[in-house]
């Protein structure tokens, strides 16, 4: 009897639960998803060894071995470090970005055949594209939701999975004016609330390129990443592919010595 | 059978009049596919050894095909003017056809500010801040890729670069990419200082306008002059407009034609209406005259008739010659000249059925009935009969001066064709006044010229260009260019490089140079994107490209150019790397070189066509020569003529040459022809040249003239090269008209002709080949070339043939008619003995008979015809015989 009452309270809570779910899908705005988004998915430290692989129109590669670091900061602003390992010409070339939340990233670069100093990039360089890949510099960072408004646009379908579609627009001025995007169209799988596919539109509102993300794997707890994203320049027929072979959540993987230009030029970053 | 052929449509109208339709109808048809090139590809030979090579770079490097839109402005860097900049740039980016554009909107930026590095795209959006739009025009004036490319120095003219695709054999593509970039660039016109495009689609759609204005322009001048010299020469208004009709089908028929073979209508192509106007009339004009000559109480059939006899085997030999003298062009190189060479043999086969068609069909309805021409017998007046005079007297009285002076004027003419220069740049076709020249002398003038080439290096085995060493040596090659002082922009990843170099030292112009090391060359480019370099350097860095920008449109000028550098890159390379100069401007250019041995070749076959013809046409080889002689003449004198007045080789002027001669053996046939009709009755040479020069001077002249005056309105094409063409054409004729009535005279006095065609069309009684002893053992051929270098003689009853007691060496054939012989009293034989056998022997001989030949010499009986009435005999003086 107890069982029977049990079941049938599961039973209901289940009743209830299924129907609620796709109402509270069709309520949630833009924001809440992207929101969603940002609380499954953003890892305060993270460290992802990847192989980048350029393609060009004519399908001629050009592999790079490369670390990324990311940590959180005390502001909650996070740091990247992006190091490249091979081939071996580029090997300990670096770039080191301090997020700011207001004002314009701090950015160093670093290339060891210059000399043991690193040179500051000038400021408002978001749309730069990030060491001749097809990401800019914006694609590779988590944003400031509070900077972007976020449109939800019908839901879609495809292969027999369920998307969110939002449209993300810059609303912050100065964002406006640095970002190289007039608005991005996001493609978030409902089920995990993961961005799967990104289109970019330039700043006079063309398509610009494509991210896509695949192979796709639950790392810890709700939160997934893509092992495999390709971006695909439209524009320039050129494609990046990055694959990432390791992966560490650890907040020691990432240390915060690492986030310094001492660190870049004692070439300790190549340990 | 050439009379049956000639008579046939005046004879069978309504047939030749089917006939005349069916033609039409079908030619019709291939009209609708008549197409129009007016593109790159048709300047060059696709058979370039360069070409394969050519293919790859563009494969690898990016087309070479660029448009470079100028925009000039005193206050260019507003935002008013640069935002409507930026959307012309991002709408050629959305044009179908378009590769790539380059602009400052997308160049990329990399420069050091007080030690901040910048790296960011220039001008990706309009800045509504002025402050911040100078330091962008300060950036853009400071990077040494877009200086000079896309900004000048003053930063009052900027370019959008418009790289096309490679769409070969699609002959719309540059059309319609020109109208697009018009319709993106037209509405900046009002508020900018100026505006245009230069680059291949503006030359094809220049080219596609000049061709139809000449079209619409010259052909109605060229029927004007037609008209003009019929009325003139033949004094007759009504006759004027048959020569249309000929013409008119000649056009409709040969492009028809060239619809079904795929001849496209071209640059030069497109005078094709003029020149079957212009050369057609001549064949007109002699048949004209001819039936005009032959008009007898106004009876259009006995005019025909007379015409067909008289001129009907010169129109098939002169139609026949001009043929192959535009055929023989096709073994140029050249997908121009080739299809110019073949649509113009074909109009002149066209011109030639359509004549012998419609003409005689026409004249047998419409034709005069009566003439203003003087007839044959009697001696051109007025102007034209005087200049006649003047030439005979020359001939007869100052023949080794005429031969001389010609020799001293050939070599001096001869000895100015070594200036010749060639050129086949599409620039260079257009006249200076045109606007496209002034635009591609302000693009070069404010910026870099539109022609560009490509010098592509490959790395020495087992090294690329990320090592300093072949950089180096890239860098020395890209430093000789510049020196060079011709080539306006030379752009190369060297230039990447230094930029780097200089930008990473805090911009020091002493960085300006190639890093030192390899990691440093790699770490360098990650500053770039792949689309940045790729025009470049390869992805494996194992070959670069260097592009270099130029406004040389003179062939022979940058062909001196390329030959220093080809010997620079020698030096500096040596073995260890492979270098390609690549380009359609190069193969362009490399095809001009093609132009001398093209028309040394191309003048060879048909001086031996020509020679074998006539040899052949005339039974001799001394006559195939001489009718060479006359018609190499003007061939010389054109040849001076552009070397004096720098008047290069081009595909225009190129084909002048054999396109003279083949029309101008026509007067030459002319000539002989009649000096062989003149021959068979006229003992003697000298007379029969006055007579054959009398009575073809007249067409010569007005033919000449009328040749003349139709290429020459060339001149006033929309084009250079046609304009060049049609100068030295008339110049070529008004020489080859000079020549045959002064050197031909000269020459014919020594030659004794006998036609084949009258070889073979002989009619000769069987019982004169069979029965005459002097015939005997000799093959018909013989016989009858025997008794055409005889002369025929008709003696009426009583008339005395050879006279008693008369001295000569010549023999006579009777043919018909019977001869007596008559003697006062005994003749005494050589040995002094009594003979009086002859009267036995000879009296009352019926035809073959051979009388007076040499064994009788010195004592020969006066023989006369014999009862039976008039006598005909032919004479054959010995000095032909021997």
């Amino acid at each position: 009897m107890k069982i029977t009452r049990i079941a049938g309270t599961v039973a209901a809570l289940s009743m209830l639960l299924l129907t609620a779910l796709p109402a509270l899908a069709e309520n949630l705005t833009g924001r809440q998803i992207l929101d969603e988004v940002a609380e499954r998915h953003e890892r305060p430290y993270e460290l992802e060894s990847q192989r980048m692989i350029l393609i060009d129109r004519n399908d001629n590669r050009e592999e790079r071995e490369v670390k990324r670091y990311v940590r959180q900061g005390d502001d909650d602003e996070y740091k990247y470090l992006v190091v490249f390992h091979a081939p071996s010409g580029i090997r300990g070339v670096s770039l080191l970005t301090w997020q700011q939340s207001q004002g314009d990233d701090d950015q160093w670069l670093y290339m060891p055949a210059h000399g043991r100093q690193m040179r500051r990039i000038a400021k408002g360089g978001r749309r730069n594209y990030f060491m001749g890949t097809d990401y800019a510099f914006e694609d590779l960072v988590f944003e400031s939701r509070e900077k972007f408004t976020y449109e939800r646009l019908a839901d879609e379908t495809i292969d027999g999975t369920t998307y969110y579609v939002v449209k993300s627009t810059p609303q912050d001025e100065e964002l406006q004016k640095e970002s190289g995007y007039k608005y991005r169209q996001l493609w978030i799988r409902q089920d995990i609330f993961f961005v799967t596919r990104t289109d970019y539109y330039d700043r006079r509102g063309r398509f610009l390129k494509r991210q896509t993300n695949e192979d796709i794997v639950q790392v810890e707890g709700k939160t997934w990443r893509a092992n495999r994203s390709i971006m695909d320049n439209e524009s320039t027929k050129h494609q990046t592919v990055i694959e990432v072979r390791e992966r560490d959540f650890a907040e020691d993987a990432v240390p915060a010595r690492n986030f310094t230009r001492r660190f870049v030029t004692s070439g300790r970053h190549l340990r | 059978m050439i009379e049956r052929i000639l008579t046939f449509s005046s004879r069978r109208r309504w047939l030749a009049l089917a006939l005349i339709l069916l033609i039409t109808a079908v030619a019709g048809k291939g009209l609708l596919s008549l197409r129009i090139d007016t593109s790159y590809d048709s300047l060059f030979s696709p058979k370039d050894p360069g070409y394969p090579l050519y293919r790859q770079t563009i494969e690898e490097f990016g087309s070479d095909s660029t448009s470079v839109i100028f925009i000039r402005d005193s206050e260019l860097f507003t935002v008013k003017k640069l935002r409507r900049l930026e959307d012309v740039h991002y709408a050629l980016e959305d044009t179908a056809g378009v590769e790539k554009v380059k602009s400052i909107f997308n160049s990329q930026n990399i420069r050091d500010k007080d030690g901040f590095l910048v790296t960011e795209p220039l001008m990706d959006y309009v800045p509504d801040d002025p402050a911040a739009l100078g330091t962008k025009r300060r950036d853009a004036i400071y990077n040494p890729l877009l200086i000079h490319n896309l900004i000048a120095e003053d930063g009052t003219v900027m370019a959008i670069n418009v790289t096309t695709e490679m769409r070969e054999g699609d002959p719309d593509f540059n059309r319609l990419l020109f109208e697009k970039i018009e319709e993106q660039i037209s509405p900046l016109r009002d508020d900018f200082d100026e505006v245009f495009q230069v680059g291949p689609p503006r030359l094809n759609v220049e080219i596609e306008r000049g061709m139809f204005a000449d079209l619409s322009f010259l052909s109605p001048l060229s029927t004007g002059i037609l008209i003009l010299s019929i009325i003139l020469f033949l004094r007759t208004i009504m006759a004027a407009g048959l020569p249309m009709a000929t013409a008119g089908t000649s056009v409709l028929w040969t492009f028809g034609i060239m619809g079904f073979l795929g001849l496209p209508l071209n640059l030069l192509t497109a005078i094709l209406p003029s020149l079957v106007i212009v050369i057609g009339s001549t064949e007109d004009t002699h048949m004209l005259s001819s039936y005009l000559k032959g008009l007898r109480d106004g009876n259009r059939d006995v005019a025909i008739r007379y015409m067909a006899r008289h001129v009907g085997l010169p129109i098939f030999i002169t139609s026949l010659t001009t043929a192959i003298g535009f055929s023989t062009n096709a073994i140029s190189e050249i997908t121009m000249i080739r299809d110019f060479a073949l649509s113009t043999s074909i109009a002149m086969v066209m011109n030639l059925i359509s004549t012998v068609l419609v003409l005689p069909l026409l004249l047998s309805v419409i034709g005069p009935r009566t003439s203003k021409l003087p007839t044959d017998e009697s001696e051109p007046g007025g102007f034209v009969g005087w200049l006649i005079g003047k030439f005979l007297y020359l001939v007869e009285n100052h023949a080794g001066k005429v031969l001389a002076v010609t020799a001293g004027l050939l070599l001096l003419l001869g000895s100015q064709a070594f200036n010749i220069r060639v050129s086949n740049d599409p620039l260079s076709y257009f006249k200076d006044d045109n606007q496209i020249i002034a635009d591609a002398n302000t693009l070069h003038e404010r910026l870099a010229g539109m022609q560009l080439f490509y010098l592509t290096v490959q790395a020495a085995p087992g090294r690329d260009f990320k090592d300093p060493a072949e950089l180096a040596k890239l860098g020395e090659v890209v430093g000789f260019l510049r020196e060079q002082g011709v080539y306006d922009k030379v752009i190369s990843i060297t230039d990447h490089l230094s930029l780097v170099n200089r930008e990473m030292n805090q911009g020091d112009q002493d960085y300006y140079r190639l890093p030192d090391s390899r990691n440093m060359v790699e770490q360098y480019l990650l500053l770039f994107q792949r689309g940045d370099l790729e025009r470049y350097l390869n992805p494996d860095a194992t070959a670069v490209n260097v592009l270099v920008r130029h406004n040389l449109s003179d062939s022979s000028e940058l062909g001196i150019h390329l030959r220093k550098l080809e010997a620079e890159l020698e030096q500096v390379f040596g073995n260890d790397n492979r270098y390609y100069l690549t380009g359609k401007n190069l193969m362009i250019n490399r095809a001009a070189e093609s132009l001398f041995s093209g028309q040394i070749h191309s003048l060879a076959l048909l001086i031996l066509i020509i020679f074998v013809i006539m040899s052949l046409l005339y039974t001799s080889v001394t006559a195939g020569f001489m009718s060479l002689v006359p018609n190499l003449i003007p061939v010389f004198v054109m040849f001076g003529v552009m070397g004096i007045f720098g008047i290069p080789l081009n595909p225009g002027t190129a084909t002048v040459a054999v396109i003279a001669v083949g029309i101008a053996i026509d007067d030459t046939i002319h000539l002989l022809s009649r000096y062989n009709e003149e021959c068979r009755t006229e003992p003697d040479h000298m007379l029969a040249v006055r007579r054959a020069v009398l009575a073809q001077a007249v067409p010569v002249i007005s033919t000449s003239i009328a040749l003349a005056a139709g290429f020459g309105i060339l001149f006033i094409s929309s084009f250079n090269i046609v304009a060049q063409f049609g100068t030295l054409a008339a110049i070529t004729m008004i020489c080859a008209m000079l020549s045959d009535l002064l050197v031909t005279p000269i020459l014919l006095r020594h030659l004794r002709l006998v036609g084949l065609w009258d070889i073979v069309t002989l009619r000769v009684g069987r019982e004169v080949l069979v029965e005459s002893e002097l015939f005997q053992n000799m093959s018909t051929f013989q016989i009858r070339k025997t008794i055409l270098l005889s002369q025929m003689r008709e003696y009426g009853v009583g008339e005395a043939i050879i006279s008693e007691g008369s001295l000569g060496r010549d023999m006579y054939l009777l043919l018909d008619g019977e001869v007596k012989v008559e003697r006062a009293g005994q003749l005494r034989d050589q040995t002094g003995g009594r003979r009086n056998f002859w009267r036995n022997r000879i009296c009352g001989r019926k035809p073959a008979y051979r009388f007076g030949d040499h064994s009788d010499t010195g004592h020969r009986p006066a023989f006369q015809p014999g009862k039976g009435g008039r006598l005909h005999a032919l004479l054959s003086p010995h000095s032909r015989l021997s």
